[in-house]
């Protein structure tokens, strides 16, 4: 998945065995995991992948597969801002890819808060470097509602709410590129 | 013998960022830098890490916690490749001697796995170190300043020679520099002269790729273009189905196809094992075909029990059946072929409907029509694939999806008991015929 300069890859893997350690009788787990470019892998990414793994479980119909686990593995390719909201794309047409059922498909939208309190929509790295927040959310596709935010920096409320209006709006570009996307590769996926 | 797969490198828009891909096996480079003290026994020679990590994308038996054995060889490998052999000239790398020297860290992160990963790895590993660029430096009396690379263009690093892994040998311009023995064979002397003679040409034409590609990457940059990952992305869309490039590309589809391809194969060496009688792969086909009759029949199942899906993702949803049906209980699935028979006595004219539907869907685009049939199956043995190879039980689970096909479709136009086709499903244990 690329946008604009930033570039993820995900594979997703699953239903697969799960070791005893992790079963869960009555649904899949979940597992996420992210890779970053270079560097180990550090807590920053574990956020990331907490994030992830909370965004698929509850878009997943995970009780579909009980004593499995569902493994969505995540390498950043480059990185040049919204890179979390990238992540969280890629992974939805991953697991749309794959076949395993889904409630709702998920749409990730970062913007940023500058200094001069403007708000830009998916900022690259060097807007990035001159802002005061950053705020990524995520929106479901069937009622818009939020599934999950991640936010850095300071803001007032109303900022909040302001973007995440944006951002919303903005979630509409994301899922009528997922149906561009599908109807092009439909017989491919 | 001196064949291999072909080699394509791409860039990505950081200095240091390479993707190597020996056929379908990829890798991805990158190389940073940091300031660091040096080692105290070496206060003027600058540092250098390798790191290889296996993801679990490579394959799916590469586990997150390290280090399997293959990891730990990987990256012994290449080691001995990039610093035993010192191919950098490290001393380059001092800022202020005993106080600040670069530290390079090399990462490697497998794409995917699909063998060779030794050649592949070292080849990325050589790009990227010499497609990097460190920040310029300038002293200024006490101070160090590092400059941004937007500021003044960052030096290349300064390689002594192109150390590669080929298969055996690793080289030097012709001179034998390094010898890796991998695996047991037993070979003669001549042998191994043979294969170093063989392996150095074929580092010179690995050197020489690597040297192009990087010269056509310095002449677009220098143009103005921005370099990065599309067009590698485009380039292998375009490889693995002719499509229309598109500036946004389903790279995750492709790397599961690759999977599911690669599964596949191993796929048919699992059932030949199982039986010890040759099969021919059609029959593989006509098996995979009668379990895509299943998807169309058992569409409905599930589109009543996701009621709350989009209708456009029901075709995607079709597949979890097949998965639902490996994955359920060990033995056969009694409650998936109830719940089907049930709604099959209630809603037949939904039946009719769906199964028209996936028709058109599947017939829209004739050509492709076999093609599509065979990819649905693809995922689908992906799924099962995961659970087997462990241990013969997910063998069973296989047949018995397909026991249930059979014994299903039997039962198709009567809509009988679920005791019927219990009764076939478990008669197919000892016959175990296709």
């Amino acid at each position: 998945f690329i946008a604009g300069d930033t570039a993820v890859v995900t594979a997703v893997f699953g239903p697969v065995e799960v070791k005893p350690q992790r079963i869960l009788i009555d649904k899949a787990c979940v597992e996420a995991l992210y890779r970053p470019k270079s560097g180990l892998p550090c807590v920053h990414d574990r956020m990331h992948e907490s994030l992830l793994r909370n965004t698929c479980e509850t878009s997943l119909l995970a009780t579909l597969h009980p004593r499995t686990s569902i493994s969505i593995i995540i390498q950043e390719m480059q990185d040049s801002g919204g890179l979390l909201a990238c992540a969280v794309n890629s992974a939805c047409l991953a697991l749309m890819s794959s076949g395993i059922a889904m409630k709702f498909l998920v749409a990730a939208v970062s913007c940023m808060i500058s200094q001069e309190d403007k708000l830009l929509i998916d900022p690259t790295n060097k807007q990035l470097k001159d802002s005061k927040a950053s705020l990524t959310f995520v929106f479901d596709s069937v009622k818009k509602n939020t599934v999950a935010s991640h936010t850095t920096g300071s803001f007032t409320q109303i900022q909040y709410q302001e973007s995440l209006m944006k951002c919303r709006n903005a979630s509409d570009n994301i899922f009528s590129l997922y149906r561009d996307m599908v109807k092009k590769y439909a017989s491919r996926i | 013998m001196d064949e291999s797969r072909e080699i394509r490198i791409y860039f990505g828009t950081d200095w240091g960022c390479c993707q190597v891909s020996l056929g379908e096996t990829k890798v991805l480079a990158q190389v940073s830098c940091e300031v660091q003290q040096p080692k105290a026994t070496r206060p003027n020679e600058g540092l250098l890490f390798v790191n290889v990590e296996l993801s679990p994308m490579g394959a799916p038996h590469f586990e997150v916690g390290r280090q399997s054995e293959l990891a730990v060889q990987l990256n012994r490998l290449l080691e001995k490749c990039i610093k035993d052999s010192s191919c950098v000239d490290l001393e380059s790398l001092c800022i202020v001697a005993e106080e600040k020297v670069w530290a390079l860290r090399v990462d490697i992160n497998v794409l995917n796995h699909e063998g060779n990963l030794v050649d592949a790895a070292s080849a990325a590993a050589l790009t990227a170190l010499s497609h990097f660029r460190c920040p310029d430096v300038t002293i200024k009396g006490e101070e160090t300043i590092i400059h941004d690379p937007l500021e003044k263009d960052p030096i290349p690093l300064s390689l002594r020679h192109y150390p590669v892994c080929v298969s055996y040998a690793i080289f030097n311009k012709g001179e034998l520099c390094g010898l890796h023995l991998g695996g047991s064979a037993l070979t003669s002397y001549d042998i191994i002269v043979q294969c170093a003679n063989r392996a150095a040409k074929r580092a010179a034409e690995v050197v020489q790729m690597i040297k192009s590609a990087l010269e056509e990457d310095t002449n677009t940059r220098a143009v103005g273009k921005s370099v990065d990952f599309a067009e590698c992305i485009r380039d292998s869309e375009v490889l693995a189905l002719s499509r229309k490039q598109l500036s946004l590309q389903l790279n995750t589809s492709r790397l599961r196809e690759e999977a599911s391809n690669l599964v596949q194969k191993s796929n048919k060496r699992i059932i030949y094992d199982e039986k010890g009688v040759q099969m021919e792969s059609t029959q593989d086909v006509h098996d995979m075909t009668e379990d895509s009759e299943e998807d169309e029949v058992s569409v409905i199942p599930l589109g009543r029990g996701s009621a709350e899906l989009l209708p456009k993702h029901k075709q995607l949803k079709e597949k979890l059946i097949p998965a639902g049906v490996r994955v359920g209980e060990g033995g056969p699935d009694k409650w998936i072929n109830t719940e089907d028979d049930d709604v099959k006595i209630v809603t037949e004219d939904q039946e009719q409907e769906s199964a028209e539907d996936s028709d058109e869907n599947m017939s829209s685009s004739s050509d492709v029509e076999v093609i599509k049939e065979i990819k649905f199956d693809r995922s689908k043995l992906v799924d099962s694939i995961e659970l087997s190879g462990d241990s013969e039980e997910e063998e069973t689970v296989m047949l018995n999806a397909a026991d249930v096909n059979l014994g299903r479709n039997s039962t198709e136009g009567s809509g009988t008991s679920k005791r019927k086709s219990k009764k076939t499903v478990r008669n197919w244990y000892p016959v175990k015929q296709w």
